[in-house]
């Protein structure tokens, strides 16, 4: 494996009984990269981002994630693998509600994974973000309590307090205006850049992808 | 956060459906237990209300019913023994010590039981435990009155309160009172947990005196005597003389035979309460499963999160199965507290109507060990919905 890649897929197939799914015979994504992947409705996106995340299993083929070839890890060293390395944001955020905001941006180390840096280094990361994002004042609300905007960055550090080597945002600014749309993708391209971390961003929307360095389409379960 | 925490923050965002399980475990569990209270303090009332006597002695007529009178304060004597009769007997060179037993008064709706002071000295109950006095002394005089601990709590009585005694068992209109013959409360004795605390004791004297026999010091008959033996291995010899005494037909039974074998007949009464605890417990279980399996489905949603997040489907049953132990520990210990409750409220009700006493103590080992069993039991209905979350978030991957 390149020492540049954090991925490499090969041959990979993945299908439901006699349904073919998803058909990559190769693909290769390099640390840092910021990717736009855009695909209709069953084009088997979400199968990929699920593969990609270690919980979906591909029948055949290789995919190696840092160095680890993830198909051969157990299910519990996947989830383990997600748990420390992989990030996800979807169109809902998806906080918890009755967690505070600080609760939800630490929720990934509650469940077990490794703090990146030591645990005091965490929180003056969490306060620094917090800060960053202009949101301090909510760190003790709960999640149900603040807004659609608020929402969105405390899902933005929540996917990146563990310093994630890959991100994985799905239609995360599907939901959102013109401006919150851009001000959601500067959050993401400062902390990707600031915790060096691998961006796959999935939307509908074609006008986004000039600001990403890779575009790819997916389409009958094959990447374009 | 610990995964405690984020389970329990969890379980206060759904209160209702944490109600809803505790109080199922908590009814379950509370039913459990006082039908098992029930079962044990008949069981002991039974075997314990009564202890070292070797025979009890009354006028020939049906075992059952001399051992129900005279030990338990149910039904009446049909006939009395005379007092010549008692005081032969008494004698006997093989007879150790007597307790003569004058019955058929009763103090608002509590059993009027005649004897002498020989009652307080020899009756044992719960194999070794002798009467004890709480306040004041023991009678000495015919207008005196010992009470039962639950006769003085009920009626709220103390010493030197005056008691007018009614002719007759029951309560209610029709009774006849001896207004003209007060007595005085001067003693009130320790409680016992048996049939004993809600008894009211005078002297045979006193007890003769309200009758019939005013011109006489002495009474003139008793219901029964218990007797106890010097030498056990006599005690059937002896028996054999009472029965076949040609004077006064006389009946002499073996306490502990006749306990046994009307336990035995009631054991349809135990089996009964035993299958209706194993039914309770079992319903109990599933309902907890239901209630569990169907709150799965309302958090579809934070199942997800959690998995999104990176718990494994192992963490997110690990949740589950935490939930539904809070809940079951939760539930016994609000289960406890309404058994407690309950036993309170149903004590007095026995009392009056079969003269059971419940055991009243506040933990009992049976009470902890039903809370185990709820807790193991609980924990095993739990790998259920746990099982179903592994199984579902295996399936369903990520919801978006």
């Amino acid at each position: 494996m390149s020492e540049q890649n954090l991925i490499e897929i090969r041959d990979l197939e993945f299908s439901y009984g006699q349904a073919s799914i998803l058909k990559i015979p190769e693909w290769n994504l390099k640390k840092g990269d910021q990717v736009f992947l855009q695909g209709a409705s069953g084009s088997g996106k979400s199968t990929f981002l699920e593969i990609l995340s270690g919980v979906l299993k591909a029948q055949k083929g290789s995919y190696r994630f840092d160095h680890q070839e993830v198909f051969r890890l157990s299910d519990s060293q996947r989830d383990q693998l997600r748990l420390n390395k992989i990030s996800l944001v979807f169109q809902n955020f998806n906080l918890i509600p009755y967690l505070s905001v600080e609760e939800n941006i630490l929720l990934p180390f509650s469940l077990g994974a490794k703090h990146p840096v030591s645990s005091s280094e965490t929180l003056q990361l969490m306060n620094q973000l917090l800060q960053e994002l202009s949101i301090e004042s909510l760190k003790n609300q709960k999640a149900q309590n603040i807004s659609h905007g608020q929402a969105q960055r405390v899902a933005a550090i929540r996917a990146f307090i563990k310093k994630p080597l890959l991100l994985l945002a799905d239609e995360p600014t599907s939901a959102l205006d013109e401006n919150s749309r851009e001000a959601f993708l500067k959050v993401l391209f400062h902390l990707c850049e600031k915790m060096k971390s691998t961006l796959i961003f999935v939307s509908h929307d074609t006008t986004l992808k000039s600001v990403f360095t890779q575009n790819i389409s997916i389409k009958s379960g094959q990447l374009q | 956060m610990s995964l405690i925490t984020l389970t329990w923050k969890s379980l206060l965002s759904r209160k209702w459906t944490v109600w809803l399980c505790s109080l199922s475990v908590a009814l379950t569990l509370s039913l459990v237990l006082t039908l098992q209270t029930i079962k044990s303090s008949s069981e002991d009332s039974f075997t314990q209300t009564i202890s070292q006597v070797d025979l009890l002695v009354g006028a020939r007529g049906g075992q059952l019913q001399l051992l129900l009178f005279s030990v338990f304060n149910m039904g009446s004597a049909t006939n009395n023994i005379s007092i010549e009769a008692y005081e032969k007997w008494k004698n006997h060179k093989s007879i150790e010590w007597t307790i003569p037993i004058s019955l058929g008064d009763s103090f608002k709706g509590f059993r009027v039981v005649g004897t002498n002071l020989d009652f307080f000295k020899h009756y044992r109950f719960k194999k070794d435990q002798s009467l004890k006095v709480e306040s004041g002394r023991l009678f000495n005089q015919e207008a005196e009155v010992v009470l039962g601990s639950q006769v003085a709590k009920a009626l709220k009585l103390k010493l030197n309160d005056q008691a007018i005694i009614t002719h007759g068992v029951t309560k209610g209109s029709g009774v006849v009172h001896h207004d003209d013959e007060p007595f005085q409360v001067v003693g009130i004795l320790e409680p016992t947990g048996t049939v004993l605390d809600s008894s009211v004791y005078v002297t045979l004297e006193g007890m003769d005196h309200l009758h019939h026999h005013h011109d006489n010091d002495h009474a003139k008959s008793i219901s029964a005597f218990y007797l106890r033996t010097k030498n056990r291995v006599e005690t059937l010899q002896l028996q054999r003389e009472i029965n076949e005494w040609k004077t006064e037909p006389m009946m002499a039974i073996l306490p502990g035979y006749a306990l046994s074998e009307l336990w035995n007949n009631l054991s349809y009464f135990e089996n009964i309460l035993q299958l209706m605890v194993g039914l309770v417990a079992l319903f109990g279980a599933i309902t907890l499963v239901l209630l569990m399996t169907l709150t799965l489905e309302s958090r579809r949603r934070e199942i997800a999160i959690l998995r999104s997040v990176g718990a494994s489907p192992r963490l997110v049953s690990k949740v589950i199965l935490l939930e539904t132990l809070i809940l079951t520990v939760f539930g016994s210990l609000l289960g406890l507290v309404m058994s407690k409750v309950m036993l309170i409220v149903l004590n007095q009700m026995m009392i009056d109507k079969i003269g059971l006493v419940l055991s009243s103590s506040l933990l009992s080992l049976q009470d902890l060990q039903f809370i185990l069993v709820a807790l193991i039991v609980g924990g095993i209905s739990s790998l259920i919905p746990s099982y179903l979350s592994y199984q579902r978030s295996l399936k369903e991957g990520l919801i978006r």
